[in-house]
């Protein structure tokens, strides 16, 4: 049995990770907060007793089971709002494009920033947008994989399918995202430092 | 931009942009991470939980004479909902057709329609 110290520290370790994740999902900054918040409760209140260990896989089954929930609430309420009402968020289908929020360099009227931490923040804004944009559970296989360190098995606990499918996720999510990137300009390599 | 990037570059740019999150952000993780603890089960027995494991009605220390008490309320408690159901399938049922009658025939009192 955990203590509330192990717990503690793992919800401290996890939290901003788990935000992350939960960003990408839902692109709203307010929803993923309440997320991470209802996954965090769960975990306290019904397995709150588990061995620490266990925690992390529970952690992210948990996580990504609320922003599925999340986003069937979403749908539910949707089709309420378009039942009754016609006035329906426009943004919402709009179509979501990366340049909107790139910096234009070829712009005249934006002089050149060779700064490296403006550079990094555009890199990120790029991978971050691309990440956005694969399927749920490619981007879910990606980052549990490649992010969280989680290793093949313990990625097919996390997301409730078979360790096949799980690499078949994250190769679609790889090759994807080398995709994406290559269009602004980036060489995505499958080699680890 | 004529970037190359791994996989741990890319890992590398989500740990800082984990870490770069905004106050507000960060103020709200610390609430929620507090108030998930708050619901921590291995440390924190119910109300109810504490008053029956120290009245003996449950945990190790439930005496001979509790668990009689537990069976005879148990055995109450079936008696009583056996006959609220055997009273509910045998309850007189109505009679209505007097008034169904005064209904197809237009005979209905006005009071009838105030009910």
């Amino acid at each position: 049995m955990s203590s509330r110290e192990q717990l503690s520290d793992f919800l401290a370790s996890i939290e901003r990770r788990a935000y992350k994740h939960a960003m990408f999902a839902v692109r709203d900054e307010a929803a993923a907060l309440d997320i991470v918040q209802d996954a965090m409760l769960k975990l306290a209140e019904r397995y709150g007793d588990k061995p620490a260990a266990e925690f992390p896989m529970l952690f992210h089954r948990i996580l990504q089971n609320t922003i599925m929930d999340h986003f069937r609430r979403q749908k539910v309420r949707s089709s309420w709002l378009s039942l009754f009402s016609s006035f329906t968020q426009q943004h919402a289908d709009e179509e979501f494009d990366p340049l909107d929020v790139l910096e234009d360099e070829d712009s005249p009227s934006h002089a050149i920033q060779p700064d490296a931490n403006l550079q990094q923040s555009q890199l990120l804004s790029i991978i971050e947008i691309a990440l956005m944009s694969l399927p749920t559970r490619q981007r879910e296989a990606f980052l549990l994989r490649y992010w969280d360190g989680l290793d093949t098995a313990e990625t097919a606990a996390a997301m409730g399918c078979s360790e096949g499918s799980v690499k078949t996720h994250c190769s679609r999510a790889t090759h994807a995202l080398a995709e994406t990137l290559k269009q602004k300009g980036i060489d995505l390599s499958w080699e680890s430092n | 931009m004529g970037i190359k990037l791994n996989l741990d570059d890319i890992s590398r740019l989500l740990n800082s942009s984990a870490s770069n999150l905004s106050s507000k952000t960060a103020d709200g993780l610390h609430a929620a991470r507090c108030a998930a603890l708050q619901h921590h089960q291995a440390e924190q027995p119910t109300h109810v939980k504490a008053w029956l494991n120290e009245h003996g009605i449950i945990g190790h220390h439930a005496s001979h004479h509790h668990k009689t008490l537990n069976w005879g309320l148990a055995v109450l408690l079936a008696i009583v909902l056996v006959g609220g159901i055997s009273y509910w399938q045998n309850a007189p049922e109505v009679d209505h057709s007097e008034l169904d009658i005064a209904i197809l025939t237009d005979d209905l009192p006005v009071h009838m329609y105030v009910d």
